[in-house]
């Protein structure tokens, strides 16, 4: 959502459908590696909460924007993997008519619409980008619709994309129209499947001249917004195995609770049926994937707005006297290690040695900074693209919404946006959405979040100001890791995780917490690990830049700190020298 | 979620309402019995007798009977009180007392291994009749028996078809019809199924704990090899998925970064053995899977296909190598039109017996 | 012909007062109370006494206990007992007063199948609570049997008619994510309603997808259905798939109503609350009691998509004083 100004702000972040088919080409960074799996020929669920990107994606590999990114960009068309784009967020998704219906009956009603929402959006995807099909063609896919969808009338051949929609649309009405009828829950209509109906569609259109050699990627947005039968249908045909005509892409925010289930009461299996590609990805390090693409993304709106060439950190810059206390920190860390090491220069170290002394500047220059900081000096200046990327905690949407407010800060003050936004602005901003975050907490998230009981939400107040808390401690007391900022759960003791895991949820649909998939210190394992949303963290003094590693914390004592305030004390260790604390 | 406590679920609640006979509720307490004294007694003591073998243990056990819920597809509903919220093996075709034998020869089908692995299918009889002395009847030991003991080992007339030795008429135990061969199927199967982490130890591993030491021989002098079995065990996960008939094997091979110096052949041959004993027990579980659904009834019928999937990661992180799913299954697609000499040499093959020639030496003999 | 009054049970002393009211002021012969199982014991007092005032008055009472968690259960319910109570021609005095949306629809949707003659009545309460009024909101659901006609390749619009709750609009706005939004938004200074609506400005004025303007909730006549027909633009109804939402006074689920009426493409929206504040309200206030009539309205015909051009055909008088 943006207010009207005079100045067009680069940091737009509405929802992905909702943006002019223009700026949503102009703003896509396409990253190779995502590329590469939306491309094969499998199955992929691709796991992603708001503001991942996940929607934007998908648009951006639908047929209809490849053929505009033909136009404008000389990208292939048509192009070898066509991408038919099936939202599920829709009035039509979240009906509940099958419910007045027998229980079988509820699954061909469910089934009937969300096929339908295929077929149309099938014969939407080649109405808006008509490709140069042959005669021959039109009479293949015309006889092919004759033959599955009842009572469609194809005069001209070439009009059967028109008409495929008319049909959808007049069955939709008719079904709709009587089931509002009365009290009676009475219908009639021609029940179809997927595969008696978009299977031959398909089939049909790879017969055709132009996509003999091509794949159909069926591209299925909000997966999660779909009923029950449906998501269980979904995964049945995730099980087909045949994947030469066509594959299904399936965003999902929260594959994690995601039903897996199919309707004949199996379940699809990572590898075997689908592969996974994971939006919410590490984003620790600046070399990481999700560091790179955040500058891409942000350069790219810039130059829309005639800022070419303009890099990100320059135009969010750090505050000098931030980056020097840090060199500071980071100099004098580097030269008490020398010492204790009884080495004398650097420059006479060993490569090994020399990593060693870099390791342990990474480890302990910021904490350092953070910890002798004044203790009634006002928090630090959280400034500089770097400490926004990690401020973001790997979600695009959560770099852009400040962003946008510090560009529109400036515009509304009339102040030049060229020279980028200083670092008092991009403090101040920051500032104020870590209090806003706590402020929706302390109001209390049953108001905002479904599901959420005043209870649940004192409870995850507890939990998240003990989190921060624990934090705190670590930052001043750890001996080797002292700015983590993501835990895993051990001694997960089944009640208690029961308990958190609806906190959990809570938390996560607020956008308070992330839960990431990682690979475990049992080698080949994955686990899941959990990241606070780190703009919570600015108002407490940590430094938002965290550190690798997960803190281990067992379920007991995030049991005991939500219902009972009890402080978090696991894995904090005392260091040996004792500092001045003050961090706020 | 299925847990191994599904199945004890289950069990009570068909025998409860399996009517108020005492005989029923005889049998539950019997199961409370042996489950009391199980795991204390015997079971974890099993992994003391022999370090070197995978775990055969209570861990063992607990997923064995998870692998018969899921084979069963129990549901897991479980009220807030405890109580099962389900009717009992609701779809599943088995009987209040066949209930009871399976869940009895879940729990000592092993038991044996405490006097060594050699004979130890037959071992556990002698077990139960110690642990459970003058509380199991002569009806239901016989029954128990007969279906723990097919679940490994060859039949006493040296058939690996140990099944077939089995009664092929229902047993009477408990005045009940007992399908002895379908149980003993399930027994088989899920025992076969019970692999994955928890048959070894990934701390040990790394400590190079587990080896076989082989014997000195004239050629060579005694030596210690790595004991793959629990190398495998670390890499795999099996999964029972009934409502897609299937059973898919997924298959994590993790290799360190010094498996990657092509000069020293380390990661070849670290991954080269596993990879052999991957595709021997992939084979393997497939075979299992057909005996099973040979011999399994409608208790098995539904499992068509094994899958398998070997994904590699170097250092946790993935290794695109592109494979797909391996597919095993029963289907056989009728051919359009067949050589006809070709079948007739099938049947040759299958029977000797058929082969015409000979045949016509039986007829004009 | 005398009335059926049919009344939704609650704890609130409006409620009680109110039905009291319309017994006492005759017309009466049968009085069916609607009550939610998940708060029986809450509204059991003043049901009690409900019984021995109609005891008193020589009317019918008859009670229709539903289920609110699930829109099926409470559908169901109803269906099954309301036509046991009314039938064609009939006049029906509805008292909105305190029935939840979705079973406020679900009745208003039966008694029109049926053919009854509508009237509805809402009784003002004395003061709301100064401290919240319901929390633990639900996930938004489409009411059966007015979800609209949504066609696939449609974006979403919504129309909301909101009062104090503008989280509610906004946790509507987030889930359903629509290209456009028109939101009523409720006038005037009763019942703390300037302070109540504070953030509302913050959170949508302004905002490019939302047209706000100002709407008075509480006239559900046919001249204010056609007034805000006459805000929203002709196109919307081939454009969008559209839905609509009563967020604000009790009246605004009967503007809603009517707008299906004429609009059967639109579809109603409920939001559910985990839990309302035992002490929502006190007292009534008699001198403001909002009433009207639901006429049997021609719905317009799908592929003739204009707005009448002369006021909405009513059979009978409208916002009569009870």
């Amino acid at each position: 959502m943006n207010t009207q100004t005079t100045q067009a702000n680069p940091f737009e972040y509405d929802a992905a459908l909702n943006l002019p088919a223009d700026m949503l080409i102009d703003w896509y960074i396409e990253d190779h590696n995502f590329a590469r799996v939306l491309r094969t020929t499998r199955n992929v669920l691709i796991n992603g909460h708001r503001g991942s990107g996940k929607s934007m994606m998908l648009i951006y590999n639908s047929l209809r924007f490849q053929k505009l990114r033909h136009e404008r960009k000389q990208h292939e068309f048509p192009p070898q993997h066509v991408g038919i784009y099936v939202p599920c967020n829709t009035p039509l998704t979240h009906r509940q008519d099958h419910e007045l219906m027998p229980i079988g009956q509820q699954v061909t009603l469910s089934e009937f619409y969300f096929v339908m929402a295929i077929v149309e959006a099938i014969a939407e995807a080649f109405e808006a980008a008509p490709v140069d099909f042959l005669a021959e063609d039109y009479i293949i896919l015309a006889d092919e619709l004759r033959a599955v969808m009842p009572n469609i009338v194809i005069n001209e051949a070439s009009s059967v994309f028109t008409q495929m929609r008319r049909n959808v649309k007049n069955q939709l009405i008719i079904l709709q129209q009587s089931l509002q009828q009365g009290i009676l829950t009475e219908v009639e209509y021609n029940a179809v499947s997927f595969y008696s109906l978009v299977t031959p569609i398909l089939s049909a259109l790879k017969r055709t001249s132009i996509f003999k050699q091509a794949h159909f990627s069926i591209l299925i947005d909000d997966a999660h917004d779909l009923n029950l039968h449906q998501k269980m249908l979904l995964n049945s045909w995730l099980t087909y195995r045949d994947h030469s005509v066509f594959s299904f892409k399936v965003a999902v925010a929260g594959l994690r609770t995601h039903n897996l289930r199919t309707l004949s009461g199996g379940t699809v299996l990572e590898g075997h049926d689908y592969l996974i590609l994971d939006l919410e990805q590490p984003f620790q390090s600046e070399e990481s994937n999700y560091a790179q693409f955040a500058k891409a993304v942000i350069e790219q709106r810039l130059a829309g707005v005639g800022l070419e060439g303009v890099a990100a950190e320059n135009f969010f810059p750090q505050a000098p006297e931030f980056e020097a206390d840090i060199e500071a920190a980071n100099a004098s860390v580097a030269q008490e290690y020398l010492k204790a090491k009884g080495w004398d220069n650097l420059s006479d170290l060993t490569t090994d040695q020399k990593k060693s002394v870099r390791d342990h500047v990474y480890k302990y220059g910021r904490a350092k900074y953070f910890r002798e900081r004044k203790a009634k000096s006002n928090l630090p200046t959280y400034a500089g693209f770097d400490t926004l990327v990690h401020l973001s905690t790997g979600v695009i949407r959560n770099l852009l919404n400040p962003c946008y407010q510090m560009f529109d800060s400036l515009v509304s003050k009339n102040e030049p946006v060229a020279s980028g936004i200083p670092t008092g602005t991009q403090s101040d901003i920051v500032k104020s959405k870590s209090d806003e975050a706590w402020e929706q907490i302390r109001r209390g998230l049953e108001k905002v979040v479904e599901g959420c009981t005043k209870e649940d939400a004192d409870y995850l107040c507890n939990l998240l100001t003990a989190l921060g808390d624990y934090f705190v401690k670590r930052l001043t007391n750890h001996k080797s890791e002292p700015r983590i900022l993501s835990f895993i759960i051990s001694e997960a003791e089944s009640e208690n995780m029961k308990f958190l895991e609806n906190l959990f949820r809570i938390a996560q649909e607020a956008q308070l917490l992330y839960i990431r998939s990682g690979s475990s210190k049992t080698r080949g394992r994955r686990e899941d690990y959990f990241t606070p949303n780190r703009i919570l963290w600015p108002v407490l003094g940590l430094d938002v830049c965290g550190q690798h590693g997960r803190a281990s914390i067992p379920s007991r004592e995030l049991v005991d700190a939500a219902r009972f305030k009890k402080p978090i004390k696991s894995d904090v260790e005392s260091r040996e020298h004792s500092e001045q604390l003050g961090l706020i | 979620m299925i847990s191994r406590d599904t199945f004890d679920l289950h069990l009570k609640g068909i025998l409860d309402s399996a009517g108020t006979s005492q005989a029923m509720k005889t049998l539950w307490a019997k199961y409370q019995l042996a489950k009391d004294k199980l795991p204390a007694d015997i079971l974890s003591w099993i992994p003391k007798v022999d370090g070197n073998l995978s775990e055969h243990g209570i861990l063992h056990i607990d997923n064995v009977f998870e692998n018969a819920a899921r084979l069963l597809s129990l549901s897991p509903e479980v009220g807030s009180d405890g109580a099962l919220e389900v009717k009992p093996f609701c779809g599943v075709d088995i009987k209040p007392v066949e209930a009871f034998v399976l869940g009895m020869a879940l729990f000592f089908h092993d038991t044996g291994n405490i006097a060594g692995r050699k004979g130890h299918a037959k071992n556990g009889r002698a077990i139960m009749c110690e642990v459970l002395k003058d509380v199991l009847k002569i009806d239901e030991i016989r029954g128990i028996d007969q279906v723990m003991s097919a679940h490994s080992g060859v039949a006493a007339t040296g058939d690996p078809d140990t099944i077939k030795a089995l009664d092929v008429a229902p047993r009477y135990i408990c005045k009940e019809p007992v399908r002895i061969r379908q149980l003993a199927a399930l027994v088989r199967f899920a025992d076969d199924l019970a692999e994955g982490p928890q048959r070894t130890s990934n701390y040990l591993r790394s400590k190079g704990a587990f080896v076989i030491t082989k014997p000195a021989s004239h050629a060579s002098n005694e030596k210690e090899e790595r004991n793959i079995f629990h190398d495998y065990a670390s890499i795999t996960t099996v999964n029972i998925d009934k409502g897609n008939g299937r059973i898919a094997l997924q298959y994590n091979i993790n290799l360190e970064d010094n498996m990657f110096d092509p000069q020293k052949g380390v990661g070849r041959e670290f991954l080269e053995p596993l990879l052999r004993m991957v595709f021997y027990r992939i084979k393997k579980t497939d075979d299992e899977r057909r005996y099973a659904r040979f011999y399994g009834g409608k208790l098995l019928a539904d499992f068509h296909t094994t899958e398998a999937l070997v994904q590699f990661y170097r250092n946790g992180i993935d290794i695109d190598t592109g494979l797909v799913p391996l597919v095993l299954n029963d289907l056989v697609v009728p051919p359009h039109s067949e050589d006809i000499n070709k079948s007739t040499e099938w049947i040759k093959a299958q029977n000797p017996a058929y082969d015409i020639s000979a045949l016509f030496e039986q007829v004009w003999k | 012909m005398a009335t059926i009054l049919v009344s939704f049970a609650s704890w609130e002393p409006r409620f009680i007062m109110g039905v009291t009211h319309l017994i006492k002021s005759g017309g009466i012969d049968k009085c069916v109370v609607i009550y939610s199982t998940e708060y029986a014991t809450r509204t059991a007092p003043n049901r009690t006494e409900l019984q021995i005032v109609a005891r008193e008055h020589n009317v019918e009472l008859n009670e229709i206990p539903i289920e609110l968690e699930t829109s099926i259960a409470s559908w169901k319910q109803l269906v099954q007992e309301l036509p046991q109570y009314a039938t064609g021609g009939i006049d029906v005095l509805f008292d909105i007063s305190t029935a939840p949306r979705e079973p406020l629809w679900y009745t208003l949707h039966i008694l029109d199948a049926l053919g009854c003659n509508m009237r509805w009545v809402y009784h003002h309460p004395g003061a709301y609570t100064k401290d919240w009024l319901s929390r633990n909101s639900q996930s938004p659901r489409l009411i059966l049997k007015r979800s609209g006609i949504a066609l696939p390749g449609k974006k979403t619009c919504i129309i909301a008619l909101a009062g104090f709750d503008h989280e509610r609009l906004a946790q509507l706005i987030e889930r359903y994510e629509p290209i456009k939004c028109f939101v009523g938004r409720q006038t005037g200074n009763q019942l703390d309603n300037p302070s109540r609506n504070t953030g509302f400005n913050e959170a949508f004025v302004n905002q490019k997808e939302i047209e706000v303007f100002d709407f008075n909730c509480y006239d559900a006549s046919n001249d204010a259905v056609q007034s805000l027909l006459n805000r929203l633009p002709i196109d919307i109804w081939e454009k969008y798939n559209v839905i609509g939402a009563a967020l604000g006074p009790k009246p605004s689920a009967i503007t809603m109503f009517k707008l299906t009426q004429i609009h059967p493409e639109m579809g109603l929206v409920y939001i559910p609350s985990g839990e309302y504040n035992p002490e929502y309200s006190s007292g009534i206030d008699l001198n403001k009691t909002s009433c009207g009539k639901i006429d049997r309205l021609v719905p317009l015909v799908l592929e003739n998509l204009k707005p009448p051009s002369v006021p909405l055909v009513a059979h009978g008088a409208d916002n009569l004083p009870v």
